[in-house]
């Protein structure tokens, strides 16, 4: 037997939960650190528009002092707009010619963002903490350059209360969805879990029990149905090999206890020469029948599944038939074997069929003088064609039939159906042939009627699988 | 000369075709028609086409979903492909091509027209087999033989009532 081993050994149902669980946390880590980012991107920008309004207020106010508005707007900044942390705002006169460079030393900042401000009318830069935004502001012909900036309040309360918020919630969902997959990987493996334990329960004492089959149609089912159909073939199996033994120390005894009667009765008094002529026939008549029983047992257990490798070549099909025909005519020379070749097919290398000559020769030869003897030399047909996948034959006589109900056990060894009574023969000739067709991976089929005659169907697979 | 030949040869060989239509109900049985027809016809291709009938269905949502091809397969089995190969791998040359067709036509009339559009030149028929009716299926023989076709009567050999007419053995019948 061997044992699937894993690397790490773990059973399906935890790499199952592991997988489950692993695709969730996956999840829960991107969805979070998306929402951060975007977060992020998004304070930045609002942040960035609040300082735009803050200078565009600051301008308005230090610039259009004349004008009756000035006071309001410093109102509604003073009132309205709470103050940032380390507000600042900065108001330059653009004239003609000016260098941003010392202003941009004197507020430690880049040239390139006064120049951006200049030409785009707006711009923004951050430092750290700190964000800047600046305009362009135009008042009386002459244009200013307004500059708020502050720290990021949002970037870090906001931001920062989000990460806590994220950090603390993804353990906690990680556990619901530890807990979640290890359920899920149970419910899932619940079934298979009662099967092994129903499986486990059965032995060669009780090998009745079955499972218990639900009538959804899913795979755990097909598996149950196929479990059970395995445990019918077991269990027939078993019973016939239960039964051969008793079976065959029957058919053995028989013949000994006639012959150990007849030579009794002979030994009791002195008898005439032909009084012991005509026991000791009946002696050789018995010895002879052992003879065929045990030399026919002796085939049975060769071409059993034993592993011994029987020695396969191609072999031709109707040839074989041909063989057979032959032996007959030697054994019987009354019978009527008539082989129809009108559906033998166009190319010979569709009759060639893999296998070992002498045993198909003898498979071949139980069932035709069967088909003779069963129906008393009336007329025996046997035809042969090729289908896509094998070479068929089949075999139909006109003779006595099989009960229906009998036809199930007419391969068991020793089995003869109850109309045979008549006809001499052991019962082992059937199951000798399916264990070659077995060897030969092919099928047998038998249909009969009784008292109408008994069709046997053969099918060996084709030699050559493509043409 | 030889060329000659050969052009003749190959003109008399693409014209030796000829399409036959075969009723069936998908029994090993029926197909004793197609093997009767290749008999007759040897040195002949055949275009064989298979006559499935059946009555269409009353539901409007069956008919909405009418499809042939499902019909065909669903009353395909393996017994009938099985004898059908066995036929086709003796008479490579004669069998041609198959092909299945429904039809639901219950009038002489839709027969011959069937005939006519398909080119067909030759029906064959059986005498002492009857057609499986059962279900939807119908039996087109009796409309088939008032076509004005050649009608071929095929007779072979029944030894049983009682025989199962999707068993392989049917198809190894004797005419008579």
């Amino acid at each position: 037997m061997n044992r699937v081993s894993f690397r790490y050994n773990l059973k399906t149902q935890t790499k199952i939960a592991i997988a489950f669980f692993s695709g969730i946390l996956f999840i829960i880590l991107l969805l979070s650190v998306l929402i951060y980012y975007f977060s992020i991107q998004y304070t930045f920008v609002d942040f960035y528009k609040r300082l735009e309004i803050r200078a565009v207020i600051e301008a308005k106010y230090n610039l259009e002092v004349e004008d009756e508005k000035a006071s309001i707007f410093k109102e509604l900044r003073e009132l309205h707009l709470e103050k940032l942390p380390n507000e600042k705002d900065y108001l330059i006169e653009i004239r003609e010619g000016i260098n941003f460079e010392e202003k941009a030393k004197e507020l430690n900042l880049p040239v390139s963002f006064f120049e951006t401000a200049n030409q785009n009318k707006s711009a923004t830069f951050r430092q750290g903490k700190t964000f800047y935004s600046g305009i362009k502001y135009k008042h009386k012909n002459t244009y200013y350059l307004v500059i708020a900036s502050a720290e990021n309040y949002y970037d870090t309360h906001y931001l920062s209360y989000l990460r806590n918020v994220l950090t603390g919630i993804i353990p906690l969902i990680t556990l619901v969805a530890l807990a979640i997959s290890i359920l899920f990987s149970k419910k899932v493996f619940s079934p298979v879990k009662l099967i092994i334990n129903k499986v486990a329960q059965i032995n060669t004492e009780n090998m009745h029990l079955r499972l218990e089959t639900k009538s959804d149609n899913d795979e755990i089912s097909e598996l149950v149905t196929t479990f059970n159909n395995m445990l019918d073939r077991l269990e027939t199996s078993f019973e016939s090999q239960n039964n051969f033994i008793s079976n065959a120390s029957h058919e053995l005894g028989t013949p000994l206890t006639v012959i150990i009667g007849e030579a009794e009765v002979t030994l009791n008094r002195e008898r005439k020469a032909e009084e012991y002529q005509e026991s000791l026939k009946v002696i050789l008549d018995e010895a002879e029948k052992l003879k065929q029983i045990t030399q026919s047992l002796l085939f049975l257990a060769q071409t059993g599944f034993d592993g011994k490798k029987q020695s396969m070549g191609i072999v031709r099909s109707d040839q074989l038939l041909w063989d057979v025909k032959e032996t007959m005519d030697k054994i019987n020379p009354k019978n009527q074997i008539y082989i129809d070749l009108s559906l033998i097919p166009d190319n010979p290398k569709k009759l060639k069929i893999n296998g070992n000559q002498p045993l198909l020769l003898l498979a071949f030869t139980n069932i035709i003088s069967n088909a003779c003897k069963y129906s008393g030399n009336k007329p025996v047909k046997v035809s042969i064609g090729t289908s896509t996948h094998e070479v068929i034959i089949i075999i139909q006589d006109n003779g006595i039939g099989i009960p229906e109900a009998e036809i199930s056990h007419i391969f068991n060894p020793f089995f003869r159906a109850s109309n045979t009574k008549n006809y001499k023969g052991y019962g082992i000739g059937l199951s000798l042939t399916r264990n070659i067709v077995r060897l030969h991976g092919g099928r047998i089929h038998i249909f009969s009627k009784e008292g109408e005659g008994t069709t046997v169907e053969l099918g060996f697979p084709l030699y050559f699988k493509t043409f | 000369m030889s060329l000659y030949l050969l052009c003749i040869v190959s003109f008399i060989k693409v014209n030796m075709t000829k399409t036959i239509l075969i009723p069936t109900d998908f029994s090993v049985e029926s197909l004793n028609l197609l093997k009767f027809a290749a008999t007759q016809n040897e040195d002949t291709q055949l275009d064989v086409i298979f006559l499935y009938c059946s009555y269409l269905s009353d539901s409007i949502r069956d008919l909405l979903f009418y499809s042939p091809t499902k019909i065909i397969n669903e009353a395909r089995n393996p017994q009938f492909e099985e004898a059908l190969s066995i036929l086709k791998n003796k008479y490579t040359t004669t069998i041609y091509s198959t092909r299945f067709e429904h039809f639901h036509g219950f009038s002489k009339n839709a027969f011959e027209n069937y005939l006519f559009i398909n080119e067909i030149e030759e029906v064959f028929v059986p005498i002492n087999y009857q057609l499986d009716t059962s279900g939807p299926r119908f039996d087109p023989v009796p409309f088939l033989q008032q076509c004005d076709v050649t009608i071929t009567e095929v007779v072979w050999g029944q030894k049983k009532k009682t025989r199962n007419t999707f068993s392989l053995s049917c198809l190894f019948a004797d005419y008579t």
